[in-house]
Parts: structure tokens; sequence; C-alpha cells
């Protein structure tokens, strides 16, 4: 009743004004309602979220396991069936171009004779050998004050295509310097995949 | 009015995760980046025998029988299988003054294939050098070498020593392939198809409920060729 006779009492301009008010409450009202809508329904993030939280904790443990630098530029170790794990120790990368220790450059590939003892013929690689010592003598004075015995391990990451002569040099000077276990990195892989993959 | 008001707050004091979901969506990128999928494993191997480093801690077999001293020679034409001080003669239809095994596959030059990989990889053709690599171990008749590993197995039955040595050319790809066909023991004494030598898996004792894969010869020494 008051509603229908409200109109009446008022003025023209009264009367515009008000319903100047009505259209803004209802446009108000519209974008409330559309907000609403947004939050709810258009993008559910947080199945999203989920997988981007579980991806993340994923990666980031792959991330952590990585101990050996086994692939890069001019490096690309040979397949395996091997079971064993990597340990994380003091590795002797033989690339393509380069022999580095601990990841840090000392030689490069192809060694010049004038970098072996006893010239073309020889086995010790000097600038290797020299390293090598100076790492280990670290390690045993570390080892010493942990109270435990050095170990003398070093892992071999070569390149699949590296000639054998190269590697028995370096494993003849890892083994004057008293290192005396090795272990080659390799990548893992299934023992069909060693034989059918080039046969086709 | 003050109803709205509070309902408008209530929703704001949602947690705001577009900050985080920057910092993921910028994480995941840069970590799948940097992931490298392939599983890194190891081989043991000993030292060579010229180095003058402590001895490794192999064990002193108190048998009379002298030692096998199982001797497998990569060359760039076959395998050279030696055995207390003997070589092998040449096995089955291989040229009579070549290595004990021959190439599966003898008219592949395998010394040519491992020189034209090494040239590609110079030239930074790495796929090619891998392809080339590829073919030249594929010659080889692995197959071969484990038939003869277990005739000799069968003999010596506790004997695990191998000692392996190569040309000095050949690639380290080559040695490391001795290594896995001389591991394990493979469900069958001798095969003669490539195809199910490559698809046996490692024979297989059950130990305590664990599956223990039988060793052939898995105690590799690295020799240097003369």
């Amino acid at each position: 009743m008051t509603e229908q006779e409200t109109p009446e009492g008022f003025s023209e301009e009264e009367e515009e004004w008000l319903k100047e008010q009505r259209k803004r409450k209802q446009r108000r009202q519209s974008r409330g309602s559309k907000r609403d809508d947004g939050g709810e329904g258009s993008v559910n993030i947080n199945s999203l979220m989920d997988i981007m939280v579980i991806l993340l904790v994923f990666l980031l443990k792959s991330y952590g396991e990585q101990t050996i630098q086994a692939t890069g530029q001019d490096l690309k170790v040979p397949e395996s069936a091997t079971k064993l794990s990597p340990e994380d120790m003091m590795t002797i990368t033989v690339s393509r171009s380069s022999i580095l220790v601990n990841d840090e450059k000392v030689n490069d590939v192809p060694v010049d004779k004038s970098q072996k003892r006893g010239g073309d013929a020889g086995f010790e690689i000097i600038d290797l050998m020299d390293r090598l010592n100076e790492i280990i003598e670290v390690q045993k004075r570390q080892a010493k004050q942990m109270g435990s015995e050095f170990e003398p391990i070093v892992t071999i990451v070569a390149d699949r295509s590296i000639k054998y002569r190269l590697l028995t040099e370096v494993m003849y000077t890892a083994g004057q310097a008293g290192l005396s276990k090795f272990k080659f990195a390799v990548i893992k892989s299934e023992r069909s995949m060693l034989g059918v993959a080039g046969s086709g | 009015m003050p109803r709205n008001r509070d309902a408008g707050g209530s929703e704001h004091e949602e947690l705001n995760l577009a900050p985080f979901m920057n910092m993921v969506v910028i994480l995941i990128p840069l970590l799948l980046l940097s992931v490298v999928f392939l599983k890194i494993g190891v081989v043991n191997i000993t030292a060579p025998k010229l180095s003058v480093g402590p001895p490794t801690d192999q064990k002193k077999k108190k048998t009379d029988e002298e030692p096998l001293n199982l001797t497998v020679g990569v060359g760039s034409n076959g395998f050279r299988v030696a055995a207390t001080g003997a070589v092998l003669p040449p096995q089955g239809d291989c040229p009579e003054t070549g290595p004990s095994i021959c190439l599966a596959d003898t008219s592949v030059q395998v010394g040519n294939l491992i020189k034209n990989s090494r040239q590609a990889y110079e030239n930074g053709n790495e796929e090619e050098g891998e392809k080339l690599l590829r073919q030249a171990s594929d010659a080889y008749d692995w197959m071969g070498l484990y038939n003869k590993l277990m005739e000799i197995k069968k003999e010596y039955p506790e004997e695990t020593v191998i000692n392996v040595s190569g040309d000095p050319n050949i690639p380290f790809t080559m040695v490391v392939r001795v290594l896995d066909v001389a591991r394990y023991k493979l469900e069958e004494e001798s095969y003669d198809n490539m195809e199910d030598f490559w698809a046996a898996d490692a024979e297989v004792e059950v130990k305590g409920g664990k599956e223990i894969p039988q060793p052939l010869f898995n105690d590799p020494v690295l020799a240097v060729a003369k």
C-alpha cells in the first residue's frame, strides 16, 4: 500500500531520483551476484593447486638426488643393466674434451704427450696426478679429524666413446695416487634395451 | 547494509593464494628443466693390474687349482678369450687367424665405424656419432661371448674374476657391455637367437624371500692391452 502511494506523493524530480536509486541498487545486486559466481564456479584452483604442490615436492626430491653429473656437453656415459646406485664421492670425469676432478677441469682431451710422464707411451697424467694428490691429502686429514679411515674410492664418469687407452691412463694415474677402488658411472637401462634398439 | 558489509569482509579473509601460485608456477618449469630423467648407476671394477696402489681386497682363494685368470680382450674384430695362459682358438665359423669369438656379422668394419663415429663427434654431430657407435657395438657377438663364458663357468664354478682388456682404440662403452654380459647367469645356459638372449633375465635364486641373481663372472678387473 505505502509503495503504491509514495510515487504519487513525490514531485517529478524526486521521482526521477528514486528511479535512479532503484537502478543503482539493481546494478549493485547484479554485480554482486556476478562476483559470487566468479568465486564459486568458474575456476576452481584447489585441484590445480593440489597437482602443483605434489609436482613441486616430487621435483624437489629428484633435484636433490642427483649426486653425479653424468650427462652434459661432450659427455654421455654408457648404458648398463647394473642395479647399483651411485654414492656421493670423489669423481673423475672424462669427457670428449677434458678431464675433470670433482667437476673442476685439470686436463684437455686428447692428453698431449708433454702432459704425460714418459711421453707418448707413458700412462701417468701429470696434472691429474697433482690434483688427485692434493684432494686425497685434504680428505685424509679430514678423515683423521673425524676419526674415520680414508676410503680410496673414486667414481669414474667417462663418455661412452673415449678410447680404452685414455681410460687406463686415467685409472693408472688414480691408482698411483692411492685410489684403488673404482666405480664406473653408467645410465641405468633395461637389459632388453641393450640389444634390440640398434638392430632395427 | 551492515550485514552486507560483514559478509563481504569474511569473503576477503579467505587465504590469498595468488602469490603462492605465482611462486609454484615459476618453480615448476624451472625444476622440470633441471631434472635429468636418466637414472644413474655404477659398475664396480678393480684397478688395472699395473697400478701400485694398496692392493684391493680380492678374496684369496685357497684352492689348489691354479687361478683361472680368465681374460677377455676386446678388439676391433672380436673378442680374444684366454685362460690359464692359453688363448682360446677361433670358435665356430670364425677365420683361423682371428680372435676367439669373431663378430656376429663379419662384413661389418668395426674399426671404420668407430673411426667415423669419433669423426662425427668431433664435428659436433652427436646423433650420428652415437648411431655409428651403436652399430659398432651391435656387430659384436655378445651372445657368443656369453655362451663361451657359461661353458667356462661350468668347469670353474667358484671362479668369479674376469680380466677385461681392450685395444687402445676401443670405445669405453664396449668394455662396459662386456661387464654387463659377464655379470649374471641368464635363464638358459646358451642361446642361439640374439633376441632371446637380450630379452632374457638373470637367473635368480630365492633366498629369504629375496631374489638373488646368480653371478657369472661379476668381479671384473681392468687390464691393459700390450
